[in-house]
């Protein structure tokens, strides 16, 4: 089922305004509650529609399905894990709401805190965009590609214990008229410790690749809210492409280590401790599925490509901008008559 | 008071008595070598002159090889520097700064010196380069090989009078690239340090609650370690240099020139 929000004032696509409980019509301004477009969602008519759409795809092999958009009726591309985009003719944003229903349905949504507008100052801001940074970055053709993106993920919440197995010494030093005598007394030292984790979070897709999402981490999970379709309006959204099970042991033993770690970091009393073993149980584990707010630039320069990511929670940028090859000349031609002039002076004073 | 005057009168008398020399020295003279005392060749003349013109614009200086057995003065220093004078005055000399490096042979008096002027005083010849030609020198000096002395005498000149690394256009470029590169790098290096968030951000209270804890004696390993008698310290002579100085007279600094004189 393919869906937009219209603006009951002039018909126009809504879209939700960031760090607010809105969606806000782009043309006359009005606001619309995200709650009251929520309450008109009927999701087993949603689920009934998606299974409808599972069985007439094509059989081709393909991950591309064609949709119509419902503003203009344009051929609407997406991909299988696409469930909010919007129409490339008419802008219109668009929800496949069938994609992120059932086992696809997300528990939670972390909403963007800043809309399109605060994102592009941002970008044009960041520390990142130095002197050498072509000129064309900031300009409002480039600009405006940013884009909004909720990424799927899976955020893992344990409660777990440690049986901690290790060696502490202490020393005492003993001075004689001839000799030192250094006495180290051993000790087994067992201890049990417990600690919790929540939300510690793995990317369930493939848009952004993993190392920039630790950067761009971590987000506000006070924030979280129950998921609701106007969320997504005006943005990009996809469906998990992992389940929950496939990142389940990389958190499970990043959580192991740290739990280890923590253990023994915390046994006091003693100048050095070797561990020996450890055991660590999980007695709870928990696994919610999120959409987290991510906005994005694909920024092209002499033919390359050129991403940028920004938390769209705290305005934390990952990525990596091209260098202006002009102004790297220029730099350096300042520097070396600079340095030209100076080595001049200084061979004329000598 | 009383020796200024006499220096100065002294200094006056000196360029009154030279002007006879000076008068063999023309504008844009090429011809380097003024052997008095005919203590060279003619083929040994020509080599000099020949030497001097392929050096000169290398080491930026021009070289002068002046031989007497009738010296104006007694003194070498005043005798070298009027002679570098003489040379300046007849507009001769490097460059705007007039740079000429003498090498003068006084034969009666059995002394030689090896001086340097320029305008400015910025001298190409450390005293200690001076110093090292002089000792280089002494032998062919006291056998009589004085032409061999005043090749060797010239060419360490030549060789020591060369610009420095800041006085040459290849200096500066080089440091220019060098702060040009260094710019460019900070520019290129200046992005920011990424951090990830550690999976302890998730852990509540950032802490482990410790609920068990056992600690059991096992056992206790020993070290014996004798310990060093500190030898008597030794007391450090001061660090005196030995040997001894060659008949060299120390380099003398005047107004525009400086150089070392030695005796044979």
């Amino acid at each position: 089922m393919i869906k937009t929000y219209k603006c009951p004032g002039c018909g126009a696509s809504l879209i939700y305004a960031g760090g607010t409980e809105d969606l806000k019509c782009p043309h006359c301004d009005r606001t619309v509650p995200v709650s009251e477009i929520a309450e008109q969602n009927n999701e087993a008519e949603v689920l009934a529609a998606g299974r409808a759409e599972d069985e007439s795809r094509d059989n081709a092999g393909t991950n591309v399905r064609e949709f119509q958009c419902p503003s203009c009726g344009a051929a609407l591309v997406t991909t299988d894990h696409t469930s909010a985009t919007q129409c490339a003719f008419c802008g219109a944003p668009t929800l496949i709401e069938s994609r992120l229903t059932g086992e696809f349905k997300p528990g939670k949504i972390l909403p963007f805190r800043f809309d399109k507008a605060q994102a592009q100052e941002n970008f044009k801001n960041w520390k990142g965009t130095g002197k050498l940074t072509p000129s064309s970055f900031k300009s409002a053709a480039v600009m405006d590609k940013v884009t909004g993106v909720y990424v799927p993920y899976w955020l893992y919440s344990y409660s777990c214990e440690a049986d901690i197995f290790a060696e502490g010494t202490r020393t005492r030093i003993m001075e004689g008229q001839k000799e030192r005598v250094i006495m180290t007394d051993h000790f087994n030292v067992q201890r049990t410790s417990s600690a919790q984790y929540r939300g510690l979070p793995y990317e369930a897709s493939t848009k952004i690749p993993e190392e920039t999402m630790a950067v761009l981490e971590p987000f506000d999970y006070d924030k979280l809210t129950d998921f609701s379709f106007p969320y997504l309006a005006g943005f990009q959204a996809e469906k998990y492409h992992f389940p929950a099970s496939e990142m389940q042991e990389r958190a499970r033993e990043a959580v192991r280590q740290d739990l280890i770690n923590a253990a023994v970091a915390d046994i006091d009393g003693y100048e050095s401790v070797s561990l020996l073993n450890a055991n660590v149980r999980f007695l709870q584990e928990q696994a919610d599925y999120a959409l987290l707010p991510v906005w994005t630039l694909n920024y092209e320069y002499m033919g390359k490509n050129y991403p940028l990511y920004m938390n769209g929670q705290s305005g934390e940028i990952d990525g990596e901008l091209p260098t202006s090859k002009f102004k790297l000349f220029l730099r350096f031609a300042i520097a070396f008559l600079i340095c030209f002039g100076l080595a001049f002076l200084f061979g004329r004073i000598l | 008071m009383r020796r200024k005057a006499a220096f100065f009168l002294l200094t006056v008398f000196a360029v009154f008595m030279l002007s006879g020399f000076t008068g063999t020295f023309t504008e844009g003279s090429t011809n380097y070598v003024y052997d008095e005392a005919h203590l060279f060749s003619q083929a040994k003349i020509d080599e000099l002159n020949e030497y001097i013109t392929s050096v000169r614009d290398k080491a930026k200086s021009d070289f002068l090889v002046v031989t007497t057995n009738e010296p104006e003065y007694d003194d070498e220093i005043e005798a070298a520097e009027a002679i570098a004078h003489a040379w300046r005055d007849a507009g001769n000399g490097y460059g705007k700064d007039h740079q000429v490096i003498v090498f003068y042979i006084d034969i009666k008096n059995r002394n030689a010196r090896l001086m340097e002027y320029n305008d400015r005083e910025k001298w190409r010849l450390s005293d200690s380069e001076i110093d090292e030609i002089n000792s280089y020198i002494l032998n062919d000096m006291v056998n009589g090989n004085y032409g061999t002395a005043a090749g060797k005498a010239i060419q360490g000149a030549a060789e020591c009078a060369k610009p420095g690394f800041f006085e040459r256009i290849w200096g500066w470029i080089t440091v220019g690239i060098a702060g040009g590169g260094a710019a460019s790098g900070i520019a290129l290096g200046t992005h920011n340090a990424k951090t990830t968030t550690p999976v302890r951000y998730y852990m509540r209270d950032q802490r482990v609650y410790t609920g068990r804890r056992e600690d059991q004696f096992t056992h206790t390993t020993t070290v014996v370690q004798p310990k060093q008698t500190n030898p008597p310290t030794s007391g450090h002579s001061g660090g005196g240099s030995s040997g001894g100085s060659i008949s060299s007279s120390g380099a003398g600094h005047s107004s525009g020139s400086h150089g070392g004189s030695i005796h044979f």
